[in-house]
């Protein structure tokens, strides 16, 4: 039998600086009351101008280490790293090898991937198949966004929803059986849905510089864009399908599941689901009040949060859910480790 | 009442604070101050409930309570 992959430790990190949605209210046509009932957003974090995606991300990567380090007590490490990531450093190269160096990790492979507000689940899927397959034996998963770098500064729905973050697990080899190992995951994706959240212009597509550049790109196109109705009821019937492919093949009813760790993208997506599901929502974690949605990010931030608030022990059964740009989505189960917050100075 | 005309009525009066007598006069989603991102909520709920499929654009802030009834009914979902 294959090895199983198992939580070992997780961490976070924002960035200090806190954007009410009082503050947005001040410059852009919006109002605490609008944002707070059609989202469960009060504040986000956003990162000051000279911070970047992998300095949130080293953050977390460092703090998932310490939780790993306090929960197992001795020191951990990774032999790699991978980082869900929409929004690198640079266009190239890929972040994760930075960020590897900046842990001082080595020469650990390292590498990037783009699965958007899906990117933990799937940055998940490629450390179990690593560690599965006998390639690694500690895999540092990190997942961070800024995604206040591709909104429009006039957009006032996407400023709303959006905050930066990262959050980090690290998984190593282990048995199945054991708590903490990863259970189940089930991902898809739709690429005919592509442009229900999409930045248009910048890509090899639509490049704005070179030979083929597009010389009457519109502002609009060369920020992030959400098409919110569609992607809201896209998100539902996703997440609710992909957990409950989740939970038969795990073998999970609904009431056996004590905590839902959804994608933070919208309080009422989040309830959506929990009705979809049959699940009472005292059931779901939320931290969005606080964070916003902070793409890929939003699952470990998430965790780390409620691991920080004692909501989760060793023993339950936790689901996790997310759907993003792509369109992309999926869903994993496992038994909660009992991990060690990260300490404070780490 | 019909018993889907009971339930649509119970969902908007309890989740969405719309005041039954404005139901009972017949304005559409639109002017009972449902916006589309209610619309998207209220498509799932109903197609949960109700076992019924909805498109996405089947049920608008454009339709009446009354007409909503009439789509569901019209997919065999009379009776829950």
């Amino acid at each position: 039998m294959t090895r199983a992959a198992v939580l070992a430790g997780v961490g976070a990190a924002l960035p200090p600086r806190v954007v009410t949605n009082d503050e947005l209210a001040q410059r852009l046509d919006t109002s605490d009351e609008w944002i707070r009932t059609r989202t469960g957003i009060r504040q986000r974090h956003v990162v000051d101008p000279g911070t970047a995606t992998g300095d949130l991300a080293e953050r977390a990567g460092r703090r998932a280490l310490a939780s790993a380090a306090a929960t197992s007590g001795r020191p951990a490490g990774a032999d790699l790293l991978i980082l869900a990531t929409t929004t690198p450093d640079r266009p190239c190269p890929a972040t994760a090898p930075d960020v590897a160096a900046r842990l001082g990790l080595g020469g650990i492979p390292a590498y990037d991937v783009n699965a958007v507000c899906s990117g933990f689940l799937y940055a998940l899927a490629a450390a179990q198949g690593h560690i599965a397959a006998g390639l690694a034996e500690h895999v540092l998963v990190v997942a961070a966004d800024t995604f206040s770098t591709l909104l429009d500064p006039r957009d006032r729905t996407t400023l709303a929803v959006f905050g930066d973050g990262a959050g980090a697990v690290l998984l190593r080899a282990g048995e199945h059986g054991e708590p903490g190992a990863l259970l189940d995951l089930s991902l898809g994706s739709d690429g005919t849905r592509a442009d229900l959240i999409t930045v248009r212009a910048g890509g090899s597509a639509r490049p704005l510089r070179g030979p083929g550049a597009d010389a009457d790109v519109a502002d609009g196109d060369r920020y992030f864009s959400m098409i919110g109705g569609e992607t809201f009821r896209e998100a539902v019937l996703k997440m609710t399908e992909s957990s409950r492919e989740v939970l038969g093949r795990v073998g999970w009813d609904v009431e056996d599941v004590d905590a839902v760790v959804g994608h933070q993208a919208n309080l009422r997506i989040l309830h959506a689901v929990a009705e979809q599901l049959d699940l009472p929502t005292e059931r779901l974690v939320a931290n969005i009040d606080r964070v916003g949605n902070t793409a890929a990010a939003s699952i470990p931030l998430a965790l780390a949060d409620a691991v920080d608030a004692g909501r989760l022990t060793k023993g339950d059964h936790v689901l996790v859910t997310a759907y993003g740009g792509g369109a992309t989505w999926g869903a994993g189960a496992f038994e909660w480790p009992g991990l060690a917050p990260a300490p404070a100075d780490s | 009442m019909s018993k889907i005309t009971e339930d649509l009525t119970a969902i908007l009066t309890s989740r969405y604070g719309v005041p039954a007598a404005r139901i009972e006069t017949g304005g559409t989603l639109n002017e009972l101050g449902i916006d589309s991102l209610v619309t998207v909520e209220l498509t799932l709920t109903l197609q949960k409930a109700l076992g019924v499929p909805l498109a996405p654009d089947e049920i608008t802030s454009a339709h009446t309570v009354a007409e909503i009834v009439e789509l569901i009914e019209s997919k065999g979902a009379a009776v829950k």
